[in-house]
């Protein structure tokens, strides 16, 4: 792996949920689904992995089927996104 | 020192970061064109409250209406968006951050106007103008927002 990139955003499935959420104030599940084509597990999965690292908080409203969750990223999560961001762009040279 | 794979590897998901980034603000639901009428309208409303006040109750429970109303609209609005952005937060694509820079500009330019017209001619003059303006202003952002959407989608795809 390229030097200086956070690990657990390293992946494309989560890079690419860190750059909506760090680009949103709060995103929800159904816009993270929608423009990840991911499936529901799968999406769950990525986030779960991002909440326990403590760059995602995540809020529920509803009960049910009718729940609906959202996502927003942690203080601690938008420097790490900022962070990997810089890291992967000077490997470009466009950092 | 970074090898072939790795600047490989790092501009595929620069490509990634960069659609994901751009998401919030090009896949949005759109309104209707005659929103802006509405948006023209209630600006206007808080401004003739606002100058015609005079501690009437009734004139203040139409301002506390408004006010809710605005903010139900706002909540409806992020709700059905599902990632609204919030525009000096993240990285628009250069496309967006011209039109937000715009809309700031007018913004600008129509409270001057507006100020301009309340101390030359009067408050309802200034009322009249804040609608035509907010209206047009909100009309054409919506037209110059939509085109750079479809611009950054037709670059990021």
């Amino acid at each position: 792996m390229i030097e200086g990139l956070d690990p657990v955003i390293h992946s494309p499935k989560r890079l690419a949920a860190m750059a909506i959420l760090a680009n949103s104030a709060t995103t929800s599940f159904r816009f993270l689904k929608e423009h990840l084509a991911l499936s529901d597990s799968d999406l769950s999965k990525q986030m779960s992995a991002l909440e326990a690292a403590g760059y995602v908080s995540s809020s529920k409203d509803g009960r049910g089927r009718g729940a609906s969750t959202t996502y927003a990223l942690t203080k601690s999560g938008a420097r790490a996104f900022n962070a990997h961001r810089a890291a992967l762009l000077a490997v470009l040279g466009d950092g | 020192m970074v090898s072939n794979m790795e600047s490989s590897e790092a501009r595929e998901l620069a490509r990634t970061m960069e659609r994901a980034e751009a998401a919030p603000y090009i896949h949005y639901p759109r309104w209707p064109r005659s929103f802006s009428v509405a948006f023209g309208l209630w600006f206007a409303a808080m401004l003739a409250l606002f100058t015609h006040n005079d501690g009437n109750l009734l004139v203040g429970a139409v301002l506390v209406v408004l006010v809710v109303v605005e903010f139900a609209y706002f909540g409806w609005y992020t709700r059905k968006h599902g990632a609204f952005p919030l525009p000096f937060k993240g990285n628009p694509p250069p496309e967006i951050a011209r039109v937000f820079w715009e809309y700031f500009a007018s913004w600008a330019a129509t409270i001057l106007v507006v100020g301009l017209v309340w101390w030359q001619v009067g408050a309802w003059a200034a009322v009249g103008v804040t609608f035509v303006c907010v209206t047009v202003l909100f009309w054409v952002h919506d037209v110059r927002y939509a085109a750079a959407a479809d611009a950054a989608k037709e670059r990021l795809a």
